[in-house]
């Protein structure tokens, strides 16, 4: 693309070369950010209450930024591709993979409706996409009878059981969801701010 | 093989030209060095030539025509530019895609389609070359500058392009690597390689180069042949802000004891006073990467920490700034820090500034600098004497490199810091602004901090640096001493 | 196969300097090598170790096992061949780490609810149960990270008819992986020396920390990468043409001898008594 050939989004899906390089470099950036904060959560489970939200919010940043470089249809899908299989290849659960593969697909049609230029658009893709979050939870959910009522749960009562079915109920689950939607639209708030107080000015987007 | 015809270029953000009004015209087979100071334009004239302008910047401004073995750049695919082509840039390290010196090397052909039993042959060929100088099996980020630059080099020219372009090829180079390069090149020539360099060291290209042109501002200044070039004197050189010979830095050595040291003394020959460290093992992976018995850095100093690659400069900075966890004993004024203390009287002038800046202004992160400092410093002065006093409101990531690096350094000064490590300041940075670089350090030090300079560059370590510690890796002197005195015996 | 892994090389991030009297001492120690090189004379046209094929369908495989139902029942099968494959690699940190990572895990989600079961241990019983399936199953894929060069895992792709876009973008990440994390390690190293770090500051500003890292941090990124893209681009990467392999991959006994491996110890997981339950 010469100069100046940019500036007009095109509507194809054919990666250049550079496109390809550029959604490997922000899907690294956005793995490494959501993967350091969640590590701060490893200190204790009550710090993971905090943390998990928290790298939503974060990784709104560099997934902003990559928006902005997100200019044609398979951008966004590509990147959830490949950050799927990443996870995958690290052992996060099957099923998740497909959620992120989806709300991928999701964050390019909303985009579309966007012409890849509106920055609402842009937020509302991420707020999609950060439904991913959920998916590392899917297995859990899915089966809750299976880490409840094993055996080295058998000792410890039937009060806590109920307490924990409790917990893991439908309702608990769609507030889940909502949390991690709130905080996907959070983060996308932020990524934009931070888009004009950095970025832009720093000739990075 | 290469025309290009009044190019001027702008890149994106940028309010002026990089390359105004350019003429060069380049012959098969010809040997072309461009040099000039940084900022003239001869890195862009390079990626002019590679395609990497305007291809590599959406949104910036090109006029003229650039034309390579017939094709117009502008409207050619990079990759069918690169089938033309090989370019090795500054830093070959990062350019590497591979692991190994074989992949990389293959790897260009890999892509272009060559078919397998090509590529094998001409592996083959290649490592036969290099087998004299690097060590095939090793991870090509472990090999040393010059190792890393004779890999480039190889994959580079693997697919027989007419073209080789060079970006400062000897910056980070020692002076036998330089020779090994310049050797490297001559065979490329006789082979019939049009070859152009952009470089600011000149006289390991002599009895290369057909043709000299020294760029300013955006356009050919001066133009010398090879005759020309030398009756050049290195006085005149210099005033173009080029170098001929490099001379090896000559400094006095710090008296230290301990296996990483490449002249080790006795223990009780080691002076005392300013910052000691006592008993420094550290060990990373299984391997030990830094073993000091003892060595003591005087205050208000400039000490040169010089080595090759995994002699364990860096874990030196990194156990002296609190960052890494050692055994031993690490006392400033005679009085012993923690880890965390040390931190908290440290500071390190990365490599990569971009690292270490924070916020959005150069006020605000002067602001932030100085949040913890006791004493009152006036921060006006300091930042006028760094020059950025009318650059306040600006985003510290839109600065040049080297203002962002006297940001870093003015941060600092306010935050007031006793130990200083400066990590490779001079490369990527204005070859004129050596003097100004040297001139910061010696002004930290003159604060009364304890200063350690990493670098490899001959020039700044001349001007900058009072004394050196040179390292080595522990392990190989181990192996090496065999069945040698023990450190113990040494040591007595 | 790369000699080093990744936490090694980030604890040495700024250590890729130059100079060149190294050459003296690595061509000693590295005669054997070398003296190999020398004989042949020829690229090497076979790889040593696993094809890369082998071990994606690996880690997808225990992964999709151990992650769904009843996947408990493979969790030790997936550990010792984590810790056999890490031996094997001579990854020392990771043949230690997994398998004591694995008991801790053991220890705080089965034995420790026994002795005192109250709120607190039974909801790290719960998280232990989720957590050692994810210590099992990471255990391979930091083995399929760590010993797979970028080109490696493109060749094998591509034999799989994988397209290009995806083939080429896993391969790029793979090889921009160790400059991100080094970029990270280096930014949180400026932090804490300026004091940046710290709980209680997280705590209090939560989003100003997440600022002060992120943004150096996709900076420093950004223009770490930018030579590794331009060169990569220029030579051809990612273009529109069929691109070839020096040495094709292929199967070979290795991966045959883990075939094997893996219907054992499957078939032991399934008829043993269970371990973990």
């Amino acid at each position: 693309m010469p100069a100046g050939g940019a500036t007009r989004p095109s509507l194809s899906v054919r990666f250049s070369a550079r496109d390809l390089v550029s959604v490997a470099i922000f899907a690294v950036i956005y793995f490494v950010i959501v993967f350091a904060i969640a590590m701060l959560g490893i200190i204790s489970p009550l710090v993971m209450l905090l943390t998990l939200p928290l790298s939503a919010i974060a990784a709104g940043i560099p997934y902003m930024l990559f928006l902005t470089r997100a200019r044609h249809p398979g951008m966004t899908t590509l990147f959830g591709i490949v950050l799927g299989l990443l996870d995958l290849m690290i052992g996060h659960p099957w099923q998740g993979v497909l959620v992120m593969i989806a709300v991928s697909v999701l964050g390019d049609l909303i985009l579309w409706a966007g012409r890849y230029r509106s920055t609402w658009a842009a937020i509302w893709t991420y707020t999609v996409f950060s439904c991913w979050f959920i998916g590392p939870w899917i297995p859990f959910f899915a089966n809750p009878d299976e880490y409840l009522r094993s055996d080295h749960m058998s000792g410890m009562g039937d009060g806590y059981l109920a307490a924990f079915e409790q917990i893991v109920s439908a309702p608990a689950v769609l507030a889940m969801i909502a949390a991690t939607i709130v905080c996907g639209f959070l983060g996308a708030l932020l990524g934009t701010k931070l888009l004009r107080k950095h970025f832009r000015r720093a000739g990075l987007a | 093989m290469i025309g290009i015809a009044d190019v001027s270029w702008t890149y994106p953000h940028a309010d002026v030209p990089s390359l105004q009004g350019f003429d060069l015209h380049v012959k098969t087979g010809e040997c072309v060095v461009v040099c000039g100071a940084s900022g003239s334009g001869k890195s862009t004239a390079l990626r002019l030539m590679n395609g990497l302008v305007p291809h590599f910047h959406d949104e910036g401004v090109l006029t003229g025509t650039v034309t390579v073995d017939g094709i117009d750049t502008a409207t050619a695919q990079l990759d069918d530019l690169g089938a033309l082509s090989g370019t090795v840039l500054q830093h070959p390290r990062r350019q590497f895609f591979a692991d190994t010196a074989a992949e990389e090397i293959a790897f260009a052909m890999e892509n272009l389609g060559f078919p397998p039993e090509t590529i094998r042959t001409r592996v083959a060929a290649a490592l036969a070359g290099l087998a004299e100088v690097v060590p095939l099996d090793q991870s090509l980020q472990r090999l040393s500058g010059g190792q890393q630059q004779q890999v480039a080099i190889a994959a580079a020219t693997a697919h027989r392009p007419r073209i080789l372009l060079l970006d400062e090829p000897s910056a980070n180079l020692s002076a036998d690597a330089v020779d090994r390069l310049a050797a490297t090149l001559a065979r490329l020539k006789e082979d019939g390689v049009t070859i152009v360099v952009a470089e600011h060291r000149l006289r390991y290209l002599e009895d290369l180069a057909d043709r000299i042109v020294v760029m300013a501002e955006g356009t050919i200044d001066t133009e010398w042949s090879a005759a020309d070039f030398r009756a050049v004197t290195d006085a005149d050189l210099s005033r173009e802000g080029l170098r001929g010979h490099v001379s090896a830095a000559v400094l006095p050595p710090l008296p230290v004891a301990g296996a990483s040291a490449a002249a080790p003394v006795p223990a009780g020959r080691v002076r005392s006073g300013g910052l000691e460290l006592e008993g420094i093992l550290c060990r990373l992976g299984g391997r030990t990467v830094l073993d000091l018995d003892r060595v003591a850095f005087p205050a208000s100093t400039v000490t040169a920490v010089r080595g090759v690659n995994g002699a364990g400069k860096t874990t030196l900075a990194r156990i002296v700034t609190g960052l890494q966890r050692s055994t031993g004993t690490v006392r400033l004024d005679g009085k012993q820090l923690s880890r965390r203390a040390r931190q908290r009287a440290s500071a390190i002038v990365m490599q990569d500034v971009q690292r270490q800046l924070f916020t959005d202004t150069i006020a605000s992160e002067i602001d932030l600098a100085g949040t913890d400092t006791t004493e009152a410093i006036d921060t006006a002065a300091v930042l006028d004497a760094l020059d950025l006093a009318h650059l306040t409101e600006r985003h510290p990531l839109s600065l040049s490199g080297g203002q962002q690096q006297r940001l870093v350094i003015a941060a600092v000064r306010v935050a007031g810091r006793r130990i200083v490590v400066f990590d490779e300041p001079s490369s990527g940075v204005d070859r004129r602004h050596l003097q100004s670089i040297s001139d910061q350090i010696r002004q930290v030090a003159a604060t009364g901090a304890v200063v350690l300079l990493i670098s490899h560059d001959e020039d700044l370590l001349s001007l900058a640096a009072d004394q050196q510690l040179t390292l080595t890796p522990p392990e190989a002197r181990k192996n090496a001493a065999g069945l040698g005195p023990t450190r113990q015996e040494a040591a007595r | 196969m790369r000699p080093d892994n990744v936490e090694v090389r980030t604890a040495e991030h700024t250590s890729g300097g130059h100079g060149d009297a190294a050459l003296a001492v690595s061509t000693g120690a590295r005669k054997p090598a070398r003296g190999n090189l020398e004989e042949g004379g020829v690229a090497p046209t076979r790889r040593p170790g696993l094809d890369p094929r082998t071990k994606i369908v690996l880690v997808v495989l225990c992964s999709a096992v151990v992650m769904g139902s009843g996947g408990l029942r493979f969790v030790p099968a997936v550990l010792v061949l984590g810790t056999t494959l890490a031996v094997w690699e001579r990854s020392w940190v990771r043949a230690v780490g997994l398998p004591a990572v694995a008991v801790a895990l053991w220890v705080l989600g089965w034995v420790l609810p026994l002795w005192w079961p109250n709120l607190l241990t039974a909801t790290t019983a719960i998280a232990c149960a989720y957590l050692i399936r994810f210590a099992a199953a990471i255990g391979l894929g930091m083995h399929l990270i760590a010993t797979t060069s970028p080109t490696l895992l493109a060749a094998g792709l591509r034999a799989w008819r994988v397209p290009r876009a995806v083939s080429v973008t896993l391969a790029v990440m793979l090889r921009v992986f160790p400059v991100v994390a080094s970029e990270s390690a280096a930014v949180l190293d400026a932090m804490r020396l300026r004091g940046l770090v710290g709980a209680r500051g997280l705590a209090r500003h939560p989003v100003l920390g997440i600022e002060r890292f992120t943004v150096p941090m996709i900076a420093a990124s950004l223009r770490a990468t930018e030579d590794l893209s331009a060169a990569t681009i220029l030579r051809g990467l990612g273009s529109h043409r069929r691109p070839t392999a020096m040495v094709p991959p292929r199967f070979g006994v290795p991966d045959l001898i883990l075939a094997v491996a893996v219907a054992i110890l499957a078939a032991a997981a399934v008829w043993m008594p269970q371990v973990l339950a």
